[in-house]
């Protein structure tokens, strides 16, 4: 029986390899490539070494969007697990009507971020209009306006992560701690949050990233309007590949850039937030 | 001696480098389904036999679907609605030369305007013509104003931007006896609706400033200096400030906005073209009478704007290359189709004085176009580097208007972009 699945192994690996290969590997393998060459098909194109790569600075978009971005990121980051982990202390504390509750929090969450955006964008210059402004009137609204909606979105999805962390911690643990004397604080401090160390990795994990390839929401609520200071990374590549002609190299070379430095960000953030959870366990 | 100003639009068609597949026609257009479909029932219906494959999308998508489709299988026309989208498939090698065929009794120039492509890969097939569309109702009734500041009596004496200003800024005090929100209509700046502003408007200064170095018409520049900056400062300012709109609201606001605020007759004015007509009579609860839609040139105040006129182009159909083209502007049906459907100026010999168009601002720009004594506005924005250029004067614009950047930030962008771009793109 073992021998038999060894040796149909490569068969039944192989649907899944095609997909994988076909989806995933040669459009990356080309990517690449293709960052090296002017080209206006994918297939049709002369190579040009750096020379795209010297394009991304002629101006200030990328470092701008860039800039925009990791504040943005960092922001949203900080506020969605702060929000995300108090709502989840509280809808485990056991009060009534906790269900209902975790439904209406995720349920943003379930909405596609074009439409978010959208409805962002009607309250937002709802409420701007009264005072002769919109989202796109000044960055800053757009900013804000996508920490909001970011927060909006994600808390929900965060907080069921860090429910399902803190139901896990055994509750002769939290019972132990009581009986030794641990307050509210301490309780909090030296029994949940370490306990729940592989939630907050994940849940940092997935707003870090999801806050540097975000594109949907922030084309929605303000296309990167005013002026391309709203402008964040993948919407940038997006407009230059597709928004400007004789571009399309430089925006390719701007996602390789885009590629590396979010799985830098992603994989420093993993090895730090593991090493800490193995210093808490 | 009225001056005017309009420019070139109207459809283009060029003929894309592919042998046509016999029985089927296929035409890829940025015009709309609704629009094209009657086409090709008409057409089909005249030629049996002839397929007329209709594929509607927009202008970017249109370019990227023709470089995607591999030789051999590429639609054979490609209409749309401005040359841009020909200067990027002609760069690409993916049009071909259809000189050729075109009409041999319509003259090359029309005024100072080449109706096809020099180099014989697009013809034209229409003209149209842009300045600032007014409401002669609102004018006859603030003229009829007993408190009014000016001396003139009609919006036709109005001929320089010092006129021009002191009529509006009057009007403007006066909204509320004239019934109107402001005298302009939104300066629409929301994300791909600033083109009256960083294409057509920014043509003033380019237009004067080319005569000025005398450059011909057509004839690519790596300088541009903005130095008739100031003037379109005048006008910019004008529609700001003399708006139904507030600044702060502006970066929300679309062309149709801007075009539906006329039609309802909350403003007077508003910049556009004639092809702005159906979007003016097509809006529910119009209530501009076809005859008040009149036009006036752009008046930016340069000296000797008085005797400054319509710029009369065209573009020819490429006749020989498809029945299609032949039967469009040659066949009662197909020409109505373009006159009432389209809206289109079409001054071709193919078509009878009863077949011009019937809607009043395209027949106002005939009207410009047969004034005599005066010398039309070319389509200068042709010479744009790029649509990058235009993506950073908008964006420029909009900081002004919010207070973020001063005019001379504005025109310093303007003339610094402008060589980078040239220099990307040449």
């Amino acid at each position: 029986m073992q021998k038999s699945i060894q040796k149909y192994a490569a068969l039944f690996v192989l649907p899944a390899l095609t997909c994988f290969v076909i989806a995933f590997l040669v459009p990356m393998i080309m990517g690449v490539v293709l960052s090296f060459f002017r080209f206006t098909t994918v297939l049709d194109g002369h190579f040009i070494g750096m020379e795209n790569y010297r394009r991304i600075f002629i101006d200030r978009e990328f470092t701008n969007a860039l800039i925009f971005n990791i504040r943005f990121t960092l922001i949203s980051v900080v506020t969605i697990n702060l929000g995300a982990f108090a709502l989840a202390l509280l809808l485990t504390a056991g009060i009534k009507g906790t269900n209902v509750f975790r439904t209406i929090f995720f349920m943003p969450n379930l909405i596609g971020g074009i439409v978010l955006g959208w409805i962002w964008n009607l309250i937002i210059n709802g409420v701007l209009y009264s005072k002769g402004m919109t989202v796109v009137s000044d960055p800053k609204y757009g900013f804000w306006g996508l920490v909001v909606l970011m927060n909006w979105q994600n808390i929900g999805y965060m907080m069921v992560i860090y429910i399902a962390g803190i139901q896990n911690i055994p509750v002769e643990l939290i019972e132990a701690a009581k009986i030794d004397g641990a307050g509210q604080g301490t309780l909090l401090k030296s029994v949940i949050i370490p306990s729940i160390a592989p939630s907050i990795t994940i849940c940092t994990f997935l707003t870090l990233t999801s806050g540097f390839r975000l594109f949907d929401q922030n084309l929605a609520l303000t296309a990167g309007d005013p002026g391309k200071q709203t402008e964040m990374l993948a919407l940038n590549i997006f407009n230059t590949f597709y928004g400007r002609t004789g571009f399309e190299g430089v925006g390719q070379a701007k996602a390789v850039l885009f590629t590396i430095l979010v799985a830098l960000i992603a994989l420093t953030q993993l090895a730090f937030s593991r090493k800490r959870e193995e210093e808490a366990a | 001696m009225h001056a005017m100003r309009t420019a070139l639009a109207g459809a283009l068609l060029a003929v894309c480098a592919a042998p046509a597949l016999a029985g089927t026609v296929t035409v890829i257009t940025s015009f709309p389904k609704d629009l094209t479909q009657a086409y090709k029932t008409a057409f089909e219906k005249a030629n049996p036999g002839i397929t007329l494959e209709i594929l509607n999308k927009n202008t970017v998508s249109g370019i990227a679907f023709v470089r995607e489709t591999p030789a051999g299988q590429r639609p054979e026309v490609f209409w749309a609605s401005a040359p841009d989208a020909f200067e990027v498939l002609g760069r690409d090698k993916l049009l071909a030369k259809s000189a050729d065929i075109a009409n041999k009794d319509v003259p090359d120039k029309i005024g100072s305007y080449p109706i096809n492509d020099p180099g014989g890969m697009y013809l034209g097939q229409a003209l149209a013509g842009y300045g600032i569309i007014y409401n002669d109702a609102i004018m006859r009734a603030y003229f009829a104003l007993p408190n009014k500041a000016v001396k003139i009596n009609s919006a036709d004496e109005i001929n320089n931007f010092a006129t021009l200003k002191a009529v509006v800024e009057d009007m403007q005090k006066n909204k509320a006896a004239l019934g109107i929100q402001g005298v302009f209509a939104s300066t629409s700046m929301a994300a791909g609706n600033a083109w009256r502003w960083e294409t057509h408007l920014v043509n003033v200064p380019i237009y004067w400033e080319l005569r000025e170095k005398n450059i011909p018409f057509g004839e690519k520049t790596r300088n541009f200096d903005f130095t008739y900056s100031a003037q379109m400062k005048n006008i910019f300012d004008l529609y700001l400030n003399n708006s139904t709109t507030a600044k702060g609201l502006l970066g929300a606001k679309s062309v149709d906005d801007a075009m539906a605020e006329f039609a309802l007759g909350q403003a007077a004015m508003v910049q556009n073209g004639n092809w702005g007509a159906s979007q003016i009579l097509g809006v529910k609860g119009n209530k501009v009478a076809d005859k008040d839609i009149k036009f006036m040139p752009i008046y930016t105040g340069v000296k000797g704007e008085e005797k400054i006129g319509l710029c009369v182009g065209g573009y020819l159909p490429p006749g020989g290359v498809t029945q299609f083209l032949t039967w469009l502007f040659s066949s009662p049906s197909g020409k109505a189709f373009v006159k009432n459907d389209l809206m289109f100026i079409t001054p071709f010999n193919t078509f009878a004085d009863n077949e011009l168009p019937t809607d009043p601002l395209a027949k106002d720009v005939i009207r410009w176009m047969n004034k005599d004594g005066v010398t039309s506005l070319s389509w200068d924005f042709s010479i744009i580097p790029s649509k990058e250029w235009k993506n950073q004067m908008a964006a420029a614009l909009g900081d002004y208007i919010a207070g973020r950047k001063s005019w001379n930030e504005v025109a310093a962008h303007g003339a610094d972009v402008w060589k980078r771009e040239f220099d990307l793109t040449n």
